[in-house]
Order: C-alpha cells, then sequence, then structure tokens
C-alpha cells in the first residue's frame, strides 16, 4: 500500500435539530460518528453503506461542504477540516467530486464547455484562451465526448454522457483526490459498466485516487482496492476487496452480501431467504453500544454496554465484539 | 385455457412537436393466472408506457394500438368508467418510488381503505378490518398504530409494502409492479423480495414485474421479456433467458451486470453506445449500433421474433455463438 | 490512452465550427412561438409602440399646442382629428400616443429599476440566509406595511410633481414583492447540486451568485418583471386620477382616463379612446406574461 494521499481521523460531523418541545433539549444528529480511513495514492477506496449510514456526508465533510464537528482530514500535510475558507479554496484543486445525479450537478445555463473548464477559470484564470481550449478538447475526448459537443447543453445528453460531462470537469484540473458519490446509481444497467469501466482507466492514466460511495457492495467490487463498510455513521469494517466477498468479518457485511440477489435462477430459488430484518435506527437516538446490535443474530449482552473498536482480524479491521466467533459465510 | 392477460401487437406512439414518437412497437404477450411475467428494459425501452397503455393511463397525446383482453374483455378504447372500475380491483400496480406514490397528505389507513370502499362498496369497519389483515400480511408490526400515521413518518421500505398493501387490498388478479426496489436499499429490497415471493405463494396473484435489474427477476420470474426500443427481442422461461439467451442485447446485459461470486475480472463487459433516441430509430434493428456481431442485414431489415424452442422466441438475425454460455 | 495532442490553432478552430446547443432559452422562445394568444398580443403592442413613436413625429398636431376654434371636437376620420379634440382643442390621437408614451415608459422603467433592486437584495438575502437573510426579509415586511398613498402624498408635497417621482414612487414599492421571489428561488436554487460543484471547482460565493443564481433565476425574474409592467401602468394611472401623477400639459393615459371621465356625460369617446388603449396594453402585457410563464416553465422541458 503506497503512500496515503488523504487521511482521516475520527471524523465527527453532528448536526444539531430543533428539540421536539419548545424549550426542549436540541436533538444531535450524528450522521458521522468516528469514522478514520486512509487512502493511498492511485488507489480506489469503496465506501458502502445504505441510506442514512453517512457515507455522502463524509464525502460533503472531507470536501469541507458541511462543518466538520470534530476529526481531522489530513490532506498535503494540512487539516483541511481546520483550514480558513480562503486556504481551503486553494486545496480544492486537488480534491473534486463526481456526483450522483448528473443533471443535476450541471448548471442547466451552461454550456457544456464551459461547465468543463469552469475550475481552470476559477484556479488558473491567467490562462490563455487557446490553452483552456486545448485542455478542455482533450480532457473530453479522455472521457469519450465528441468535440461538437462543446456548445450544447446539459439537457441534450442522456444519463450517462451527462456523467461523462461531470468526470471531465472532475479531472481537469488532475486532482490528486475524486470524491465519487454513488455515480452509477441513477444510470442504466449498460450504461454502469462504460462509467465504471471510465473510471478505473482514468486512475490508471491520471494516478488519481478515488473515493467510491455505493450503497451496495456490488457496485464497488470492480473498482476498489479497499473496501469500507458504514452503518449509522460508523465503521464496521475496512478490508481488502477480496477479504470482503471471500471473508466478511462483520454480520453487517455479512448480510449485505446476502441481500444481493443472484442474477441466477437456480441460486436464487436454492439460496435460503434469511434477509435482515427490521430498520436501521434513527441517527439521532442510535442504539447504546454497537449501533447494530438491534439488527443483529450475533448481538449478546456486551454489544449494548459496550462501543465495539475498529481491529485487526485476519487481513481485515472489524469493529464486533465477536468477529472471531461468528463463522463467515461460504 | 385461456390466459388470464392477452396482448397482441400493442403499439404506443406520442405526438409531439418534434415528430411521432414510437413508444412501443409490436408487442405481444400473454399471462396466465398466477404467473409472474418480468419485462426487461432501460430507459427507454418503453416498458412503462406499455404498462400505462394497457391500463389507459397514458398522456394525453398518446395512442395506443392493439389488442389487451383482460379475461377476455378488451382494454384498449374501453370506455373510462369501466377501466376506473377495473384499476385498484382487477389490476393492482405498485409503484417505483413510494413517496410519491402515496398521498402525503392522507393518512396511511384513509388510503389503504380508499380502493376496497370504492370498488366493494365496503362499510368503514370492514374496509378497516381488511386493512389490518393486508398490514399483517406484508409485514408491518403494530398495524393500527400505522393506520393513523402518515407516509412521511414511515422508512421507504416500510412506505413501499404499504403500498403493496394497497395494491392488494381488492384482491387484483393481477399485480403490476413497476421497478419496485430500485428505490430502495439493498437490504430493505432483500425484505421486499422475498415478501413479494411470500404474495405470489399465498395469493396466487399473477405479477408482471417491470425491471432492470437482472437479480429481481432470476429471484421472482417465471418468464421474462427482453424489451428494446419499444420492441421485445427475446422472450422465454427465466431459464432459457438467463442460461441458454440468443440475443446480443440479451447477452450484454447479463454480462454488464457486476457479479460478486467469481474472482474479478480485469473490466466489465460493457455495452458501447448509449440507448437509443426514440424521435430517430434506426432503420432495421434497433440495437445494431451497439452490436457486437451485427450483420449487414440488421441495419436493413427488422428482425422479427422467431422460435428458438417451446415458448422461447428471439428477434434476431445472427445465429452464432454469442460468447460464453452457461449450462 | 494515447492520441496526438491538439494544438491551439486546431483547438479554436473546432471550438468555432462546434454547433450550437439548444439552449433553455431557445427552447422557451420556441414554446412561445407556437403561443398564439401570447403572439398576437405581443404584435399588438408592438403596433402600439410603434405608432405611440412614429404618429407624434408624423402628425401636423403636437399634444399641448390649445386649438380655440375645435374645442371638444368629435373623432373624425376624414377630417384632421382622427380621435377628436379635448376641452382644449388639442388633437386626441396625438396626445394618447404620447400618454402612451408617458405610460409604457414609466411601466417599463420602473419596473426595470424595481426589478434590479428586488433581484440584488432577493439573492443577498437568500444566499446569505440565516441572520443577515432573516433582517432583510423582515425589512421588507416592514416597507410591505406602509401605507402607499399617504407615502406618495407626502412625497408630492415635498417635492412637487414630477415624472422623476413617480418612478421613486412606483420603484419604491414594486421591488418588495420581487425580492420575495427571487429569495424564496434563491434558496431552493442555493441546495441544488451544481452549485455545490461550483464550490467544489473553487469559484468563489460571488461568482457563484452571479454566474450560476442569476442566470437560473432569470426564467422567474422575466415573468414577473412582464407582469409588474402592466400593474405599474395601472398604479401610475391611478395615481393620474388622484391628480398626483404627471404635471399638464404633459399627459398619461391615466390623465386621459381622468379628464375624460369628468366629461363622460357629453364627450365620451374622451373616455373611451384613452381607456380603450389603456385596457388593451395593459391585457396584452398580461397575456406575454403569462405565455412567459408557460414557456419558461421547467416542467415543460
Amino acid at each position: 500500500m503506497s503512500e496515503a494521499v488523504l487521511s482521516v481521523r475520527d471524523l465527527r460531523v453532528h448536526f444539531t435539530l430543533r428539540g421536539e418541545r419548545w424549550f426542549g433539549p436540541p436533538h444531535v444528529l450524528r450522521a458521522v460518528d468516528g469514522v478514520s480511513f486512509d487512502l493511498p495514492r492511485g488507489e480506489t477506496l469503496g465506501v458502502v453503506g445504505e441510506s442514512g449510514c453517512g457515507k455522502s456526508t463524509v464525502a460533503r465533510a472531507v470536501l469541507g461542504l458541511v462543518p466538520v464537528t470534530a476529526g481531522a482530514v489530513r490532506f498535503a500535510g494540512e487539516d483541511l477540516a481546520r483550514l480558513p475558507p480562503a486556504r481551503l479554496r486553494e486545496q480544492r484543486r486537488h480534491l473534486q467530486i463526481i456526483f450522483q445525479d448528473p443533471l443535476a450537478s450541471l448548471d442547466p445555463r451552461m454550456t457544456v464547455g464551459q461547465i468543463i473548464t469552469e475550475p481552470v477559470r476559477a484556479f488558473l484564470p491567467r490562462m490563455a484562451k487557446e490553452e483552456r481550449r486545448a485542455r478542455l478538447l482533450d480532457m473530453m475526448r479522455h472521457v469519450g465526448l465528441l468535440p461538437e459537443h462543446i456548445n450544447r447543453y446539459p439537457h441534450e445528453f442522456s444519463g450517462g454522457q451527462a456523467q461523462r460531462i461531470g468526470i471531465a470537469r472532475a479531472l481537469i484540473l488532475r486532482p490528486d483526490v475524486v470524491i465519487c458519490d454513488e455515480p452509477v446509481s441513477a444510470l442504466d444497467v449498460s450504461i454502469k459498466a462504460q462509467i465504471v469501466n471510465l473510471l478505473a482507466d482514468l486512475q490508471a492514466e491520471f494516478g488519481v485516487s478515488l473515493l467510491f460511495i455505493a450503497h451496495d457492495l456490488a457496485s464497488v467490487r470492480h473498482v476498489s482496492h479497499r473496501i469500507l463498510v458504514l452503518y449509522l455513521g460508523k465503521v464496521m469494517e475496512l478490508a481488502p476487496w477480496d477479504e470482503i466477498y471471500r471473508a466478511p468479518r462483520h454480520p453487517y457485511t455479512q448480510a449485505l452480501i446476502q441481500a444481493i440477489p443472484p442474477a441466477d435462477p437456480r441460486r436464487a430459488r436454492t439460496r435460503p431467504a434469511r434477509p435482515l430484518s427490521g430498520e436501521p435506527p434513527s441517527p439521532i437516538t442510535p442504539p447504546s453500544g454497537c449501533v447494530f446490535r438491534t439488527r443483529c443474530a450475533h448481538a449478546v449482552e456486551r454489544c449494548a454496554q459496550e462501543v465495539p473498536l475498529l481491529r485487526q482480524v485476519g487481513a481485515s479491521l472489524v469493529a464486533c465484539h465477536r468477529a472471531e466467533e461468528i463463522a463467515t459465510l461460504q | 385455457m385461456p390466459p388470464l392477460l392477452e396482448v397482441r401487437r400493442l403499439s404506443v406512439a406520442f405526438h409531439t412537436r418534434e415528430g411521432a414518437v414510437r413508444a412501443v412497437s409490436d408487442v405481444e404477450l400473454e399471462l396466465a393466472a398466477g404467473e409472474t411475467l418480468a419485462v426487461v428494459g432501460e430507459s427507454g425501452s418503453g416498458k412503462s408506457q406499455m404498462l400505462l397503455s394497457m391500463l389507459g393511463l397514458l398522456a394525453r397525446n398518446g395512442r395506443a394500438e392493439g389488442s389487451v383482453r383482460l379475461d377476455g374483455e378488451e382494454l384498449l378504447g374501453a370506455p373510462e368508467a369501466r377501466l376506473a372500475e377495473l384499476r385498484g380491483a382487477a389490476v393492482g400496480y405498485v409503484f417505483q418510488d413510494p413517496m410519491t406514490s402515496l398521498n402525503p397528505y392522507l393518512s396511511i389507513g384513509t388510503q389503504l381503505t380508499e380502493p376496497v370502499r370504492l370498488h366493494k362498496g365496503a362499510d368503514r369497519a370492514t374496509a378497516y378490518r381488511r386493512a389490518i389483515e393486508m398490514l399483517k400480511a406484508v409485514h408491518i408490526p403494530e398495524s393500527e398504530r400505522r393506520m393513523r400515521q402518515y407516509p412521511h413518518e414511515l422508512s421507504g421500505g416500510m412506505r413501499q409494502r404499504v403500498a403493496i398493501a394497497m395494491a392488494l387490498m381488492c384482491s387484483p388478479a393481477i399485480l403490476i409492479a413497476d421497478e419496485p426496489t430500485t428505490a430502495l436499499d439493498v437490504t430493505v429490497q432483500a425484505q421486499v423480495l422475498a415478501l413479494l415471493r411470500e404474495i405470489k405463494d399465498q395469493f396466487g396473484t399473477a405479477v408482471i414485474l417491470v425491471t432492470h435489474d437482472l437479480g429481481v427477476i432470476a429471484e421472482l420470474a417465471d418468464r421474462v421479456h427482453v424489451m428494446y426500443a419499444g420492441r421485445i427481442v427475446e422472450r422465454g422461461s427465466v431459464e432459457d433467458i438467463f442460461y441458454r439467451y440468443r440475443h446480443p442485447y440479451t447477452a450484454a446485459l447479463k454480462r454488464s451486470v457486476p457479479s460478486w461470486t467469481e474472482s474479478r475480472p480485469q473490466r466489465l463487459v460493457a455495452i458501447s453506445g448509449n440507448p437509443p433516441n426514440p424521435l430517430r430509430l434506426p432503420p432495421g434493428c434497433a440495437f445494431a449500433p451497439r452490436c457486437a456481431f451485427r450483420l449487414e442485414v440488421c441495419g436493413e431489415r427488422l428482425p422479427v421474433l422467431e422460435r428458438v424452442t417451446d415458448g422461447h422466441a428471439k428477434a434476431c438475425f445472427y445465429a452464432g455463438p454469442l460468447g460464453e454460455e452457461e449450462g | 490512452m494515447s492520441a496526438p495532442a491538439f494544438s491551439p490553432e486546431a483547438a479554436l478552430s473546432v471550438g468555432a465550427a462546434a454547433p450550437a446547443g439548444r439552449s433553455l432559452w431557445h427552447d422557451a422562445w420556441r414554446r412561445l412561438r407556437h403561443n398564439r394568444a401570447a403572439m398576437t398580443s405581443g404584435v399588438v403592442l408592438g403596433v402600439i409602440l410603434f405608432a405611440a413613436v412614429v404618429v407624434p413625429w408624423l402628425s401636423p398636431y403636437n399634444y399641448y399646442s390649445p386649438e380655440w376654434t375645435l374645442l371638444d371636437a368629435p373623432p373624425a376620420f376624414h377630417g384632421g382629428h382622427v380621435f377628436g379634440t379635448d376641452d382644449l382643442g388639442r388633437d386626441l390621437l396625438v396626445r394618447i400616443m404620447w400618454g402612451c408614451r408617458v405610460s409604457l415608459l414609466i411601466g417599463f422603467v420602473a419596473s426595470i429599476v424595481s426589478v434590479a433592486i428586488g433581484v440584488v437584495w432577493g439573492t443577498a438575502a437568500g444566499f446569505a440566509g440565516g441572520r443577515v437573510d432573516a433582517v432583510m426579509m423582515r425589512a421588507v415586511d416592514i416597507l410591505y406595511s406602509v401605507p402607499f398613498i399617504p407615502f406618495v402624498i407626502v412625497l408630492v408635497v415635498m417635492f412637487g410633481r414630477n415624472v422623476f417621482l413617480i418612478f421613486v414612487a412606483i420603484g419604491a414599492v414594486s421591488w418588495l414583492d420581487i425580492a420575495r421571489i427571487v429569495r424564496g428561488q434563491t434558496l431552493s436554487l442555493r441546495s441544488a447540486e451544481f452549485i455545490d460543484a461550483a464550490r467544489v471547482s473553487g469559484v468563489r460565493p460571488s461568482a457563484i451568485v452571479a454566474r450560476h443564481l442569476v442566470p437560473n433565476l432569470m426564467g422567474i425574474v422575466v415573468i414577473y418583471a412582464t407582469l409588474t409592467v402592466p400593474s405599474v401602468i395601472l398604479f401610475e394611472a391611478f395615481l393620474s386620477f388622484l391628480g398626483l401623477g404627471v404635471q399638464a400639459p404633459m399627459t398619461s393615459l391615466g390623465v386621459l382616463v381622468s379628464d375624460g371621465a369628468s366629461v363622460l356625460r357629453s364627450y365620451p369617446y374622451q373616455l373611451f379612446i384613452p381607456g380603450a388603449f389603456l385596457a388593451t396594453i395593459v391585457y396584452c402585457l398580461n397575456d406575454v406574461g403569462d405565455g412567459l410563464r408557460d414557456a419558461l416553465d421547467p416542467k415543460e422541458r
């Protein structure tokens, strides 16, 4: 594993909401509650979790789009969470994002060319027009857009093509890190593969590190070097991609894998249907101890009393008291 | 035994300022009682328009032609009053996004009891009892409390269950589910899929399942129709489609789905190009521009559905191998 | 992936040759063109505007010279005065055309001024959010509750009657509505993803407002502006009716209507003809405003 280009330590993002009663205590929504990870240079970290697990909030916190309550986001020797706005804006050159809904993230009143070159105009305002245009065309070629698309508008494109525009915009300044916030969730099945392949190719070519956020394990499988599983703002498991699939150690990871319906009728009919019961609890009133215990088939008393720490079990980091005892799924 | 639902040469066109858009062309399908039929397709395949046209729910500039017979009764062109009677009573509909398909201003109880009070003339007490029964059937705990709650107080998974319960209130013969799990989290999706399987077994409802998710199809479907650019390009039993597919689009769909069982291949096999623009469909086979096996004739003539084996048909001129196949 | 890099010259030429896309304005214009009511109204307005500019130039009469021999002459198409004369023998056609000029001028200029103020105030409040927003919008609420007519009367008493005053008075009130609407739009746009994208792309907040927020607000601003114009014109007419409007001999449609109303019994045409022009202008502006709203409605996309 090469050196970490981005290091997140004990990141916490808490939102204060008005309490229920007029003068009652305010509610605290613990969107992200103690997340730590390293992102090595040129590698992809897949971040997986369901709605409410805080994965999008992690992305926004790293970029400074939401205020960080506690913890550190270390990049290039500085803590992004503690930088003054002007300095943070400068660092944005090296950290970019691709959004989930391609059309919502593109200003409908700007042309493709203007959208993609906006970061250039913001960070390199003195660049000559010709050079900027050359960079634009080069980037468009890399993502598979044609030169004649320059003057078109976002609504004239399909979802997949619009996402390519977003990718071009994110990469035009050759950032060190690109956060991909569910980049293929809103796309058709046949287009998902195109975009995932494109991201993998661009990573190989530009050496960019990717934080790939998705809501299910199948999506991240083909791009990630390591995978982080989040639940209710906390890390459940952090492991190399093959370990996660071969030997998932956390009950939640196992449930996520179990939940993926195999695209194979014979296996689908014969496998036992044991879906995870219940719903994720509210992040305002998380369960004591291990936050997953309310849905965990292996929960014992200790799980309600003590918050499990992330610890090494085999090749993975797991936050579970009983990780060694629980048999992994075949 | 005649099929419960029989669709013949169904075509749907929309008249827009840019010209006529053929959303659906010459679709044929049959649904037997108790059977689950899956319709696979991506955006632009016309699958949703096909469903809406069967129930007379097309937008004002849409025209449907052909024949749709439910239990022998022709639906296309039937008077609106008759269609309104059938909707909800003979055919239940579950939409993709439960947040928008449930009325945020009405309580769950009101919305649940509405179909049965409307269609079967049930009084409030009977309707209430039936609603509680259905809530239990979809495994929503504390059913009485839920009846008084509003959609925004429930999670996405629960809302979808309520939507399923609502669709089943009048014990319809057919349940149409339009991407029922796409908007849900993976673990919740698994719950809802298990529920749908249970409903199928318990109530014997015939189901038309529209989705792009092959995993969902493998779980629930008995037979599958694959749609592309408004046409059915392949149809057969679920095993035919998954193990003995014959159309390049079906093959490509299968291979672009990330599977998590085998060791990771270097790249996902993507289908090049983009889904076709319904305004400007190419002559001949609509999939030809993206097809790895295209022949010259594919750009000139339109392939029609031909029998491969009993119950399995494909619309394709290419007859050679499609790459690795599973046994 | 390796491919020859583009040279700057080739780059520029490609850019120039690339076909222009179908912008949203273009789409909206197309939809507007198909709206027959709006287009007809637009044409009628255009004709009136043209006449208002050209007729006083071409006519041998002016709007202020009395003609003692032809007081209150009825409309005579083949005589000299097509619309007749008023109680001072001034040609009504020319006076009505001047009236249209003044009313339309006041309508558009006052609207532009109030839109400008309203947009700046509304975007600032909406974008800043929090306490700044609250303070700014409370100011709007307070101004809203100022009774308007006494306010105008006070202004007239202090500064005398002149056209400028009308502008100020009307502009001072109309911007409030626009500010509220623009603030609402800004609030909802602020959480749009492309705004986040702009922040991450390194765009400064001031540039975000100018380059991203304002163009996306223009649709709704245009609609409200075109609907403000008729209400401003009517308001000016009302002020003139009360005697607080433009100074004689300068006239506006409101003055003409007011003057005509006092001789309604004897010379009805002196009320009805200017009244018809006023009504037509207001109606057509409303039609065009409605058409714009339909054309720019994003759901139609």
